[in-house]
Order: structure tokens, then sequence, then C-alpha cells
């Protein structure tokens, strides 16, 4: 699954191996890292820990084990350490709790995927496609950005295309700067990865598709959002969290491809969620339910992306009168989501 | 667990499992199964089902509860603010009008046009100056003329003649898409007004230049005969043609400003001379146009073939009939069937040619200009050098290595 250099891949699974036993605190562990020097270079003990943990050979299990086992001897020093504030203190004491309680997880990553994807298979029924994993070092920070500024070093792609038999994730990781923060977000771009492109009927992958990176994309935050404590109870808060700061950095991106699309998709769920509320007299939260369920319907209709994304270019405020009466269609099930398709696309300037 | 969500969530499927709406809500299978029996009056199992399934029984009622349940409804609908994203809108029109360069569907091109024109009207609906508020489906580059120099000063800075050009090639894209004809006089319009965009500052950014790249494309598209009509002449037009676009380009002009005028020309005199059409039964790269006095002729003919002629034959250009690609020439006689034979050679290579790719008939003519220019029955040192370098040229043109 780590298909990298054998020491780099141990390095960053005795990372993930701490983060995955210790996840119910990495949230806070992150936030004090910005305001305790005793914190921050806790996290600099874990690094050279990893390294020291990864110079050896050994198995995944192995690495796992060693890894917990030399944590313990590093919480157990900081702790007796004068200068460590209450706040602190009781953070490390958490920490050391949670990984002395723990068997060693070996494959945390395969493990989020599972989860993720069997929300996803229940979303998309029939038109799942069964998923695998691997795991690639990529050599600079996936937006070339400073880690202080963006931590999350860590993006994901599909290979495309995907076939019946199945899709490849991959996830694209620049170990050298994967820390918490980065750990956290994993759920969120493995949502977006399921949601958006594996169960995808289009031909092509296009990263300025405003359909396919931007409405999609709202639905991967709503449906994680929802999914993010059922995935996994101690993590779901700070996964939330880091889903949403994740998110602001990708749209602090105005310029790129991806950025823009993202933009006017989500824009465009905006606009949509607002129809649902106003004409239909939904709640938010009811609104939210049918952006959702349509973008997902949307996402297995067998049609061009550009007709899609066409579809996303005409959900601008107000809608027009045509949208409308489609809609209505659709949400009263007279009409089906690949009709609506279809009825909704204007394909003449 | 939030009842309103699984609820609502039932409520949009209508026809589901519990997986289904478990999808959709924070609570898993149980959770959603406990709901649906707390409220069994408003479901009922599907039956023969391959899995459990239900649906809904009544709509009205459902939405009652929900209504209820539901702490969330505020007292009045939202109205979207229309937000920051002018700028992306625009950009992301620009992009889609790129793109279609690489879309091989036609009418995906024609949905991309539209794509295009809606995001370029939702940009000018959303500028505070307009005098009016028209919705933005209502909106057409009738808007910008409207707006003016006030779009230059605006909050989102761009000249008039940058959105006239996007309409413009938004409205050439969806008509070759759709196999319309289109006149040569909007194209020449169209790349007047790009001319004038590349002499400003905007010239500088790269979805300017990419954009003046895919109007030349476009126009190359819409200015060379197809095979439909005249199969004969369809290779050798096209290689003129892709000749002349390219010789008019950025890089051949030495920047985007030139090549911009350059293109003007370009179509100003294929609206003038038509030099892709021979006359029924005359070739593309050589034909005779009439007697020229003094024993000579005049000519058409393919400019790169004159320096195949060895410098005692007499063969003086005189117009150009297609910019840096085809002259009229008064030529001796000996010049004339020098001309008119490796012409002919060539138009034979090109129409016989299996291969569909500017590239590849580029390499067959520049493979011909080497035999021509090696043949020692010219007895003319200058010409093997003098196509060798021609040779050069075509290929880098066209990005083919040697």
């Amino acid at each position: 699954m780590f298909e990298m250099p054998p020491q780099k891949g141990r390095d960053l699974l005795a990372r993930v191996v701490v983060f995955h036993a210790t996840r119910r605190t990495i949230g806070r562990l992150w936030e004090l890292s910005e305001q305790e020097p005793v914190v921050r270079k806790l996290l600099l003990d874990l690094e050279l820990s990893a390294r020291e943990v990864a110079a050896h050979d050994g198995d995944a299990a192995a690495v796992a084990a060693r890894m917990l086992e030399a944590w313990c001897a590093v919480l157990g020093a900081a702790l007796q350490s004068p200068v460590v504030p209450a706040v602190a203190r009781r953070l490390f004491e958490d920490m050391l709790a949670a990984v002395r309680d723990r068997a060693a997880h070996h494959d945390p990553f395969t493990s989020m995927l599972e989860k993720v994807e069997g929300q996803a298979r229940a979303l998309y029924g029939d038109a799942w496609r069964p998923t695998e994993l691997s795991v690639l070092h990529c050599r600079t920070h996936p937006r070339r950005a400073n880690p202080a500024h963006d931590p999350y070093a860590v993006t994901a792609t599909i290979v495309w295309p995907p076939t019946e038999a199945g899709a490849h994730i991959e996830l694209h990781v620049y170990c050298e700067a994967f820390g918490p923060a980065a750990y956290a977000a994993v759920p969120m771009l493995l949502t977006h990865e399921c949601v958006c492109h594996v169960a995808a009927r289009q031909a092509e992958a296009k990263a300025d598709s405003a359909f396919a990176e931007g409405l999609l994309d709202w639905a991967a935050y709503y449906f994680l959002d929802a999914w993010a404590v059922k995935l996994d109870p101690e993590f779901g808060p700070t996964v939330r969290k880091h889903a949403q700061q994740l998110k602001t950095v990708l749209m602090s991106d105005a310029l790129s491809t991806e950025g823009l699309a993202r933009r006017i998709g989500h824009d465009a769920a905006g606009h949509l969620q607002a129809w649902f509320e106003d004409q239909l007299l939904l709640s938010p939260e009811e609104s939210r339910v049918r952006v959702a369920q349509l973008a997902v319907e949307l996402n297995t209709v067998d049609r061009p992306l550009a007709a899609k994304d066409n579809l996303v270019s005409r959900l601008g405020w107000p809608l027009p009168p045509d949208l409308h009466d489609a809609l209505h269609s659709w949400a009263d099930g007279g009409m089906s989501t690949e009709k609506f398709l279809d009825v909704a696309v204007c394909g003449a300037p | 667990m939030s009842r309103a969500r699984v609820l609502g969530a039932a409520a949009a499927l209508n026809e589901f499992t519990a997986a289904q709406v478990a999808a959709y809500c924070e609570d898993d299978q149980e959770g959603v199964l406990d709901v649906l029996r707390e409220h069994a009056d408003l479901f009922e199992p599907v039956p023969q089902a391959r899995s459990p399934r239900w649906r809904v029984t009544d709509r009205r009622r459902l939405r009652e509860i929900i209504a209820a349940q539901d702490g969330t409804r505020r007292s009045a609908p939202p109205r979207p603010e229309p937000g920051d994203l002018s700028p992306a809108r625009l950009l992301l029109a620009e992009q889609t009008l790129i793109a279609c360069a690489d879309e091989p569907s036609a009418a995906c091109r024609r949905t991309m046009a539209a794509t295009a024109t809606n995001y370029l009207r939702q940009f000018l609906a959303g500028l505070p100056d307009l005098d009016e508020r028209p919705r933005w489906w209502e909106i057409g580059p009738a808007c910008v003329e409207e707006l003016g120099e006030r779009l230059s000063a605006g909050p989102v800075p761009v000249s008039p003649t940058r959105l006239r050009t996007d309409f413009a090639l938004a409205g050439l894209t969806g008509s070759e898409a759709a196999g319309e004809d289109v006149s040569i006089g909007l194209l020449i319009d169209t790349a007047t007004g790009l001319s004038r965009l590349m002499g400003t500052r905007e010239a500088g950014q790269e979805p300017v230049q990419r954009l003046s790249r895919r109007f030349a494309d476009l126009a190359m598209k819409l200015t060379t005969p197809s095979a439909d009509g005249r199969p004969e002449v369809a290779a050798p037009a096209r290689l003129l043609s892709a000749l002349a676009w390219r010789r008019a380009g950025p890089v051949a002009q030495g920047g985007w400003e030139r090549a911009a005028r350059a293109q003007v020309t370009l179509l100003r005199t294929i609206a003038d001379h038509h030099p892709l059409v021979p006359p029924e039964g005359r070739g593309c790269l050589y034909r005779v146009l009439g007697d020229a006095g003094h024993g000579r002729q005049r000519v058409a003919v393919y400019r790169d073939l004159l320096e195949l002629l060895p410098r005692r034959y007499a063969c003086e250009p005189v117009e150009e009939l297609l910019p840096g690609v085809v002259v009229t020439a008064e030529a001796d006689p000996r010049a004339g069937r020098l001309l008119s034979g490796y012409a002919g050679v060539i138009e034979e290579d090109l129409k016989s040619s299996p291969y569909g790719s500017e590239r590849a008939l580029v390499g067959q003519l520049a493979h011909r200009f080497e035999e021509f220019g090696d043949a020692p029955a010219h007895g003319d040192r200058s010409v093997t050098d003098r196509t060798t370098e021609t040779r050069k040229e075509l290929l880098a043109l066209f990005d083919v290595g040697v």
C-alpha cells in the first residue's frame, strides 16, 4: 500500500500509528502546538522518534509496536519536565493513556477508506465501484505552500478512468511535513474521492469541472459532516474541524483551475439550497439534503461532463424560469434526474 | 440523532433502504430504523424488493412533521448574496472557451460555449454599474457597450475589448460546433478586437494569450476548406492554411501584438483573394493566372517553392495572396515548368497521404524539399542551402523534431 522507499514508508507509518492511537486528542495537540513551546517540542520529538524507528527494518506490525513503545517513553519523559504547563500536562497524560491502552493499528489509512467507502456505497448503491488505496510520497507540498501556513501536506487523486472492476485512489503525502492536521484531513480527502469520482459516469477527469470539483465537492463536505462521528466517534469532531479548515485553504486558491471550479460549484449549491427553501418551503437542513441528493444522482447519469458543467453554470441567482419548472418536476418526483439534466442543459449560446 | 434529518432524507429519497437514508444522516441504520418504526404510519415496505426497502405513503403529513421537528427553519427565505465571485466567473468562462480546443465532441463544444456565455452574463449581471438590473440570462454583448469604459474602472477591472472578444469567441465556438457558416467579416471583426486587446496591459495575462491562440485555431478551422466539398484540394489547402496561421502566430511574428495584427491581415487577404479555393481543376500550390508579357507568365505559387529555383531562373514575386505562404509571381517558362513539376509532386503526396495531422503533412513536405534541394540537376549550390533553411523553418514552426 505504501508505494515509496521502505524507510520513508516506515517513517510515515510510525507517525500515523501515533496519530491514530491518540486521535481523540490530536485536535488539542495541534491547537496547543501553536501556543505552547513544549507541545511544539513534543511534535519534533515525534518526528525524531519516527525517524529512529524507521531506520530499522521491520514489517508494519513491528514498526507500529516499536513506535508506540518509543512514544510512551517520549511522553513519559515530557511529563517529567517541571516547565510543562497544566493544560499541556493534561494533554500529555491523555495521550499516554491512549497509547498504553491500545493495540497498535498498523494500517489506519485503509481502515479510514473502508469506513468512508461503506457510507459511499450505501449512497450510490449499484453504481458503486470497489476501491483500493495506494499511499505515495510526493516531493513537495501539494500546493507548494509553507507547511507553517498550510499544514495539509497531503492530497488525494483517483487513477482515471475508474473501471467497473474498481477505482484506484492515491494518497499523495508530503511525508516530511505530515503532521496531526494533515492526518485529520485524510477522511475528507477520501470522502471527496469517493463521493465525487469513484462512481462518476464521465469519460475524463477535469480539474476545472464546476460540477465534479465544485457541486459534488460541496456534497462531499455535506456527507463528511454527516458521517464524521459515525466513522470514528473519537476522531469525528477533529475530522470535521480540519475538513472545514482544509476547505478554507482550498477556497483561498482563487486563481487555480481547481479553485475556480470549486468556488463556482459551491456557490451553485448555495443557490440551489436557497431555491429549495424559497420555492418548496423546505428547511435549510432538508434543502441541503435535496442538493446533496441531486448532486449524487447527477453524478451517475450517463451524460457528458460538459452537460453537467453547463447545468452548474445555469445555477446563478436567480435561477432561470425553465430551471424553476424542471426543478419543481424533479422535486415532485415527476421527472427523473436524467430527464432533468437533459431539460435543464442549454445547448446553444 | 436528528429525527428531522432522517425524515428529511426519507422524504427526499421517497423510496429507500435504511442504509441509503443513513448515508445522508449522522445516524446509523439502526437509528434510521428506529425513526421509521416511530413513524410507521408514514411509510410502507416495498413488496418483493431484493433487500428491505420502504416508501413514503403520506408526503404531506411527513412534511408537516419535518417542519415541526426541524428547529433550523428560518422565518424568511434567504436571498443569496452576489459574493465576490465575479472574477472567478470571468476566468472560468475564458478557461471553458480555451478548453474547447481539446474537446473532440462538437456537441460538447457547443455546450461548453453556452456554459462560457452563462458565466460572462453572470459576470456582467454582478457588476454594480448597470443602470437597470436585468436578469443574467437576458444579458448579452450589448451590455458591454452600455457599460463601456466603466468596466475598466469597476471593482473587477476588465476592458470592454476583452469582454467583447470573450462573447465573440463563445459565439464562434458555438457556430463552429454546430457546423454553421461563419462570415469572414465576423472573423475579421473579432481579430480586429483581439488586435486592440493585445496592445493593452491585459495582453500580458496568460488567459488572454491563450484566448488569442484559441481564436487563431478556430479561425483557421473556419477558413480552411473541408474535405467534403473538394477532396482533391483538402490536404494541400489544409497545409497552406496551417502554414499561414503559424507564420502569423506570436512565435514567428515576435510577439502577441504583432501576431494579432498579422492575423487581421491574413483574414482580410483570405476574404479578398480566396487563395485556398482554386478554380476547378487548378492546383493549390501552383497555377497559371495569365500572361505577364515578355514571355513570362503570371502565376500563383506556394512561396517556399521559389527557394527551389536556381538563381538563373527568373521568377519575381509580386503580391501576397496568402500572407507568408502564397504569392503571385511573374515566372519565365523554365521557372514555371520547374515550379509546376515540384508543386504537382507535393500535391500528389498530400492528396494520397494517409496521415491527417498538420505535423505529418509538414513532415512530408520537408522530406520533398530535402529531396528536391539535393538534386544535382539544378547545378546551383544555393538551392541546397536555401531549401535546408526552409526545411528547418518549416519543421520548427510545427515543433517537428529533426
